[in-house]
Order: C-alpha cells, then structure tokens, then sequence
C-alpha cells in the first residue's frame, strides 16, 4: 500500500495511477482484442487483470474494517454459489432475467456517475441494493448462458478456449461486483 | 416451459460471440467505477491522518 499513496503529500502515487486505471485498460483491451488475440493471449491479460483487480481492490482495506471484509466476503461467495447453482439446475430460461438485468446495470451506471457530483448517501444505498438484485441474478444469467455455449461449442477448439475465458471474466466480474454492492451496504467503515 | 435451446451453437451464430463482450465490458466499467471512483478516488482527498471514504 505504501507503494501506491504518496505518505509525505496524501493521494496517488505514480504506480497508485496505474493501478486505478489498469483496470479499465484491460477490459477495454479484452473487449476490442476479441477476435485478433490468441486464446493464450487472452489467458495471460485475464490473469494480468485480476492481479492488477486484487491490487486495486486492496484499497477496500482503508475504508473498511477487516472483519466486516470477510463478513461481507463469505456472504458474497454464498449468494454468488447459490445462485450459480440456479443458474445451472432451473429448467426456466433467464434470458429475458438477462435482458432485463443488463438494462437495470446500464441504469444503475448513469445513476452512479449522476451520483458522483451528486453526492448522494441515499441514491448510493439504493444503488448499491439495485446492484446486488442486478448481479445475483446476471450470475444466474450467466451461468445458465455458458452452460448452454458449452453443450454447442467443441471442446479443445480455439474458439471454446476464448469463450471460456471471456465466461471466466463475466462470472468473475459478477462477484466483484456483487461483494462491492454488498460491502457498500454491510460494511463497517472505518472513522 | 422450458425453452433453453440446448443445441445453440455460438461458433454459428455470425455477431453472437461479440454479445458477452459487451457484457463484460459493462461489467468491467461498473466494477471499476465501483472500486476507482467510489473509493480510490476520494483517496486523493486524504489528508494528513483522515481519510475520507
């Protein structure tokens, strides 16, 4: 941490920037790099991202105490394992759940950077509560949806090797977000 | 009723395959605005020993 916030001045060190905005890098790398990367190439960004994810989440560690982390974490990796296990036995289709859920996302996005010069403790809260309707049920969504891919694609191929990876990145999305939405609401604060 | 399509083939869907990117490109954003915006952000504001989060 000491590597990442400026000690004498306060705010972001240079390596602190990076970490910020990597994130968003790779995702966007990811997204456009699709169809010209190798599914190698995509393994390797996909563990780059979620290194970078984990040094960037680490800043959780000054706003919230430890325990309400854990706490939060368990119950995240509950209700994500729940409902990936919906997602995987209901005989029902959730692709208008899917639908409707990623509609709700891109509202609660808008809504979030409104929020941002807004400054509002209330619509934060009501985000955060949307979120975690929003990402249990995409989880479920999801698991459903790559269920489905793998029973159509050929195994060992090339492009079942990419769509596994990009699976892994929405699954992976979904309980980071989940386990922020929920931190958000549940978590001890620091004074 | 269940209408899942257990015979769905994304290799043969021409434009279907691009359809989780954009997922997860949302979901990249949202979680990085979560995380960026919503905490590392306000570090800038830390001064001396408080932090405001």
């Amino acid at each position: 941490m000491k590597y990442l916030i400026r000690s004498d001045q306060g705010g972001l060190s240079g390596l602190g920037y990076v970490v910020m905005f990597a994130p968003l890098g790779f995702v966007l790398l990811m997204g456009f790099g699709f169809n010209k990367l190798s599914s190698t190439a995509l393994t390797g960004i996909f563990l780059l991202y979620s290194m970078i994810m984990g040094i960037s989440l680490s800043f959780i560690f000054l706003a919230y105490t430890q325990s309400s982390i854990f706490q939060v974490f368990f119950i995240s990796a509950a209700m994500f394992g729940v409902m990936a296990l919906t997602g995987y036995t209901t005989k029902t289709d959730l692709t208008k759940l899917g639908s409707l859920m990623f509609m709700a996302l891109i509202g609660i996005i808008i809504a979030a950077l409104v929020n941002f010069f807004l400054k509002s403790d209330t619509l934060s809260y009501v985000i955060s509560f949307i979120s975690v309707i929003v990402f249990t049920g995409l989880t479920a969504y999801d698991v459903q949806k790559l269920k489905n891919i793998g029973a159509g694609v050929e195994g060992g191929s090339e492009s079942a090797a990419k769509l596994s990876i990009m699976g892994a990145l929405t699954l992976y999305l979904d309980f980071i977000n989940l386990f922020l939405a929920l931190l958000r609401i549940f978590g001890n604060r620091r004074s | 009723m269940d209408n899942t399509n257990w015979n769905f083939n994304p290799v043969n869907q021409p434009g279907l395959a691009q359809k989780p990117l954009t997922r997860s490109f949302i979901s990249g954003v949202f979680s990085w605005m979560g995380i960026a915006l919503a905490n590392p952000l306000l570090l800038l504001m830390y001064s001396g020993t408080t932090w405001i989060i």
